[in-house]
């Protein structure tokens, strides 16, 4: 029973991509998996092919409880439900502002949903604001994708930097690398040096067309194609996270 | 009710799946998963013990799944064997399914009740965006003899897709809803094509006897159901399917040879006579490969009294005695397949649906008045027998009142119905606990003999002997002990059974009720 958010500062580093395909893994081992999408953009919910509900906005999922059970969505992969994000989201921040303890909300509207769900993964949008402090809280881990580039390293440099003043422990995060290019000298030597370090994972998840097709056949590729490459590298990073789930 | 199946319904034989396809389509896009086809064999014990908890077991391939048998949900699925006739919890993979297995059946095996085919289709309707909002299933059960198919469709909804479920129930509203699970529906089928029903053995006696109707015809009904539960059961004991069947037989033996001498005056007595006889012998026959069963069944218990380092020595001792049991199972079908079984099984049969041509003295005698006086006098004799035992006498007295205990169990059974069913459950649940302690020390005493015997057999001199010797050794202390203890125990359990509430209701039970009249 844990959440994991996906998160970085970044965008476009495959977020959604990765917990997408960890969701439908988590569920498919038969572990109860809930994925809320947090970003307004909708990713996660455009591949599952879930629309948010009508009635469905920020207020509603900061008050909790049944405004968020109500919205609950069941996807087309048995034990796996995703929480649909709005458009309204762009503003979570004005929202959470105007809300007393206003860091903790995010953890005591999903903390009790892990009666129903073995595990609760977050598709975090991209930012370092009050959003981001709230799922740093609620997470147990956050799992950082990041493509082996000095510009991610720097903006890991400003989430750790982030964590430490928010008083939040750097052992929560796990560093993955995402969107790995083999045929590029920098990502495998960046990767290389990068792997020594503590709460590095080892398994990266390559450049892959397949990936990248997502949007078009809109089902995670590894419940498209379980065979693919794409699929293997993350079965093998779904495992990995596993072992430091402990 | 707590037990509700929902979104099942049948399907008429006269609606064509397409008819309704096309009716969904116009609402939903209709995605269909390839057919799933399996044979399916359901299983239970000869004796209904899985149905008896509310279970149903099924079988494809070595993918066992038990089922709630109220709703069809799957409660646990696990690899097992494959289904044969007789399969044991053992020959199932160690896991949860083993475990509820274990427990319910515990010596008993599973055999196969009913077979066929299920054939399921999976519909995913969608919406526009091609998302999946309701899963319809097709299902159809052929089992094997059976005329009719069984066809139903049955919806699992995908969560926060209220509105499209209520759609589509609307459609279905037209037929008819299956009340029960269809894998219960075409279980229950599929057994009644092998011509039994669902329950239909137990190994307790049901009776519905009338308190006004005369002794003789009670005891011809009494007497016919005993004889039924032997019939039933030779045919697993003829096929050695588990220790049970054999079990049962003897135990309806038992009860009729009581019945026969304890019940007196009904029928003539050169019937008693003979037939007293007769069932002895049927009892003797079968003794043998019973006593084996017996110790064969300790086998873990054994094991479990032993450390470790002795529980080797045991293993020529089971291994003997699984050879022997298999000679006397030998003997024992010779036996039950000859003449005199035969004839014995058959006279009798024959003597209990004619009539008497001479009439015994109580023969017309209301049941009530014959069966309280039958039951209060095995009571009187149970407690008067159980207070003359003190802590020096001698062992042989408790075995004593163990069969005095047994007549009175048997003569309460018989004639349960007669009496307020509550109390006579209450009655047998305190007779119950006092037979529960005197057959432990019963047992104690025999397996001490049955060790004994066996070590006097042993020549000395290999390793392996005297392992065997030790393991022997230590049971047999092990056992003393447990029992010296349970001879201490003595007279607090009776005189529980004893207690001035226990004498009240017996005496209340069973005392003539003539002066009430």
């Amino acid at each position: 029973m844990s959440i994991l958010a996906v998160y970085n500062i970044k965008g476009g580093v495959g977020k959604t991509a990765t917990s997408v395909n960890l969701a439908y893994l988590s569920a498919s081992q038969g572990e109860k998996t809930l994925l809320c999408d947090l970003d307004p953009q909708g990713s996660a919910s455009y591949y599952f092919r879930i629309r948010s509900p009508k009635k469905f906005n920020t207020k509603k999922l900061l008050k909790g409880g049944e405004h968020i059970e109500k919205n609950i969505r069941g996807t087309d992969y048995l034990g796996l439900d995703l929480l649909p994000a709005d458009f309204s989201y762009r503003n979570i921040d004005i929202a959470l502002d105007e809300l007393k303890k206003s860091t903790v909300r995010l953890n005591n509207v999903l903390r009790p949903l892990l009666a129903e769900y073995d595990r609760i993964i977050l598709d975090c949008p991209p930012n370092l604001t009050l959003l981001a402090e709230n799922i740093f809280y609620a997470a147990d881990t956050i799992l950082v994708p990041i493509i082996p580039s000095t510009l991610s390293l720097m903006s890991l440099k400003q989430l750790f930097k982030f964590m430490e003043k928010i008083g939040q422990k750097r052992t929560k995060a796990l560093v993955m690398f995402s969107m790995v290019e083999k045929r590029k000298k920098m990502h495998m030597e960046l990767m290389g040096a990068m792997r020594k370090r503590k709460g590095v994972l080892q398994e990266p998840i390559p450049f892959l067309a397949d990936i990248e097709r997502m949007g078009i056949y809109r089902q995670p590729v590894t419940a498209a194609l379980p065979n693919s490459r794409a699929s293997q590298a993350y079965k093998a990073l779904w495992a990995e996270v596993c072992r430091n789930l402990g | 009710m707590e037990h509700q199946v929902v979104d099942n319904w049948y399907l008429p034989e006269t609606m064509e799946p397409t008819a309704l396809f096309k009716r969904l389509k116009r609402k939903f896009g209709l995605v269909h998963e390839p057919e799933v086809h399996h044979k399916i064999t359901y299983c239970d014990s000869f004796d209904w013990r899985l149905f008896a908890n509310d279970y149903l077991l099924s079988c494809v391939g070595t993918a066992w799944r038990l089922h709630d048998l109220h709703t069809g949900e799957i409660i646990m699925e696990e690899s097992g064997p494959k289904v044969n006739k007789a399969c044991f919890a053992k020959a199932f993979q160690a896991g949860r399914l083993q475990q509820q297995l274990t427990d319910i059946l515990e010596m008993r095996c599973v055999s196969p009740i009913a077979s066929g085919e299920v054939t399921v289709q999976e519909c995913r309707l969608v919406n526009k965006d091609e998302k999946t909002v309701v899963r319809l299933f097709l299902e159809q059960h052929q089992m094997t003899g059976a005329d009719d198919r069984l066809r139903a469709v049955r919806l699992e909804p995908v969560r926060g897709y209220i509105d499209e479920l209520e759609a589509v129930r609307s459609i279905l509203k037209q037929f008819e809803p299956v009340n029960r699970p269809p894998a219960y529906i075409a279980m229950e089928q599929g057994c009644t094509c092998l011509g039994r029903t669902p329950g239909d053995y137990s190994s307790k006696m049901v009776l519905h006897l009338d308190p006004d109707q005369t002794a003789r015809s009670a005891v011809g009904i009494i007497y016919k159901q005993l004889l039924e539960a032997m019939h039933v059961n030779i045919p697993g004991v003829l096929a050695d399917l588990d220790s049970e069947f054999l079990h049962d037989f003897r135990v309806a033996v038992r009860r009729t040879r009581s019945g026969l001498s304890l019940i007196k005056g009904v029928l003539p007595p050169a019937v008693v006579e003979k037939y007293k006889e007769d069932f002895a012998y049927l009892g003797q026959v079968t003794g043998p490969t019973r006593d084996l069963d017996v110790y064969l069944l300790y086998e873990d218990e054994y094991k479990s009294r032993l450390p470790e380092t002795l529980q080797d020595g045991l293993h020529s001792f089971f291994e003997n005695l699984a050879a022997l049991r298999a000679q006397e199972q030998r003997a024992l079908v010779r036996e039950l397949k000859g003449p005199r079984v035969e004839e014995i099984l058959c006279s009798w049969q024959a003597y209990l649906d004619s009539e008497d041509t001479q009439s015994a003295k109580f023969a017309d005698s209301p049941v009530i008045d014959i069966a309280t006086k039958i039951i209060y006098r095995r009571y009187k004799r149970v407690l008067k027998d159980g207070l003359a035992i003190t802590d020096k006498t001698p062992d042989r007295e408790i075995h004593r009142l163990r069969i005095q205990g047994k007549k009175l169990r048997y003569a309460i059974e018989f004639f349960a119905s007669l009496f307020p069913a509550q109390d006579i459950a209450t009655a047998i649940k305190r007779l119950k606990k006092l037979q529960n302690y005197l057959g432990d020390f019963n047992d104690l005493s025999v397996q001490q003999d049955v060790l004994r015997n066996h070590l006097q057999g042993i020549r000395p001199g290999s390793r392996k002997n005297l392992e065997l010797g030790a393991a022997l050794g230590a049971l047999m202390s092990n056992l003393h002990r447990e029992q010296v203890k349970a001879r201490g125990d003595f007279a607090a359990i009776f005189g529980k059974f004893s207690s001035a509430r226990n004498i009240a209701l017996f005496e209340k039970l069973f005392t003539c009720k003539k002066e009430a009249i």
